[in-house]
């Protein structure tokens, strides 16, 4: 066992990261709260399709739809 | 809207590896214990089937849970480290993965019972998904620290390293683990975070 500590990444490199990271959750808590439980599953909880699918209770096929469709508002939120 | 963007937006979010809201895992359990069926979802005789899958699944959702996978997963639990930089070995790393192989949960606490594994009692300093990715903005002193090798991924040999960045004392930004090869040289650079 050896513990090694140095310097993380640049700042810039730290500050543009976290600028993007909260670029988009913001626009994540603007959609609705059914795409927000659908997004948090998707990705927050490293669940695949066939998870969330048997949480939600609809099909795997309706996952990808919802989610394709969530993922879609998500982007007009975040277009300028 | 263009497929392309929809791909690029869900490869972003992929990095992100954020964490659902707490409540989620309570919420839908009692929606099934109401027997409210979601929109769209299929019709009642399937629910009692559903049930089980969907209360394993539900520990997923919920902060702080981990997923269960029927085969293949290992839990491993080690003890205790100098993990957020505090000056004290008393960290721990909490890994679900499938052995030797992908990461599903990664959880970083302080042991705060000294029972030398994790516990209600303890304290999480940070919880994440599958993917490493930063978990909270930091203004500075972020350092790296790493600790090598131990078989945090069940793998058998201790060939796993785990890197960590953070604030001292007390701040986890991010975790992951990462695999060397015999001969490789140290540190983390160069191998896949998982």
């Amino acid at each position: 066992m050896h513990d090694l500590i140095y310097e993380a990444p640049s700042p810039e490199e730290r500050l543009l990261r976290e600028e993007e990271v909260g670029r988009l959750l913001d626009a994540v808590a603007t959609l609705g709260e059914a795409d927000r439980d659908l997004i948090g599953l998707r990705y927050g909880s490293g669940l695949d399709t066939a998870e969330v699918a048997q949480i939600l209770r609809i099909s795997e096929g309706g996952v990808r739809t919802r989610l394709w469709r969530a993922l879609g508002k998500l982007r007009e939120v975040l277009t300028p | 809207m263009r497929e392309p963007e929809l791909r690029e937006l869900d490869r972003r979010l992929r990095g992100i590896a954020f964490a659902p809201r707490a409540s989620l895992g309570p919420e839908i359990l009692g929606r099934v214990r109401r027997g409210e069926p979601p929109a769209g979802a299929g019709p009642p005789r399937r629910r009692r089937q559903a049930l089980a899958t969907v209360t394993a699944a539900l520990l997923a959702a919920t902060a702080g849970a981990i997923l269960l996978r029927a085969t293949g997963s290992v839990t491993v639990d080690r003890c205790c480290y100098d993990l957020d930089g505090g000056g004290d070995a008393d960290d721990g790393v909490l890994v679900l993965a499938e052995r030797d192989a992908r990461v599903h949960h990664l959880r970083i606490y302080e042991d705060i019972d000294r029972s030398r594994s994790f516990t209600e009692s303890d304290l999480v300093r940070l919880d994440r998904g599958a993917s490493p990715a930063m978990h909270h903005a930091a203004t500075g002193g972020l350092v790296t620290i790493e600790h090598c090798c131990v078989d945090f991924d069940g793998g058998g040999p201790a060939d796993d390293g785990l890197v960590i960045i953070g604030v001292p004392p007390d701040h986890v930004v991010m975790a992951a683990i990462y695999e060397r090869r015999p001969g490789d040289a140290a540190g983390s650079a160069g191998f896949p975070l998982r």
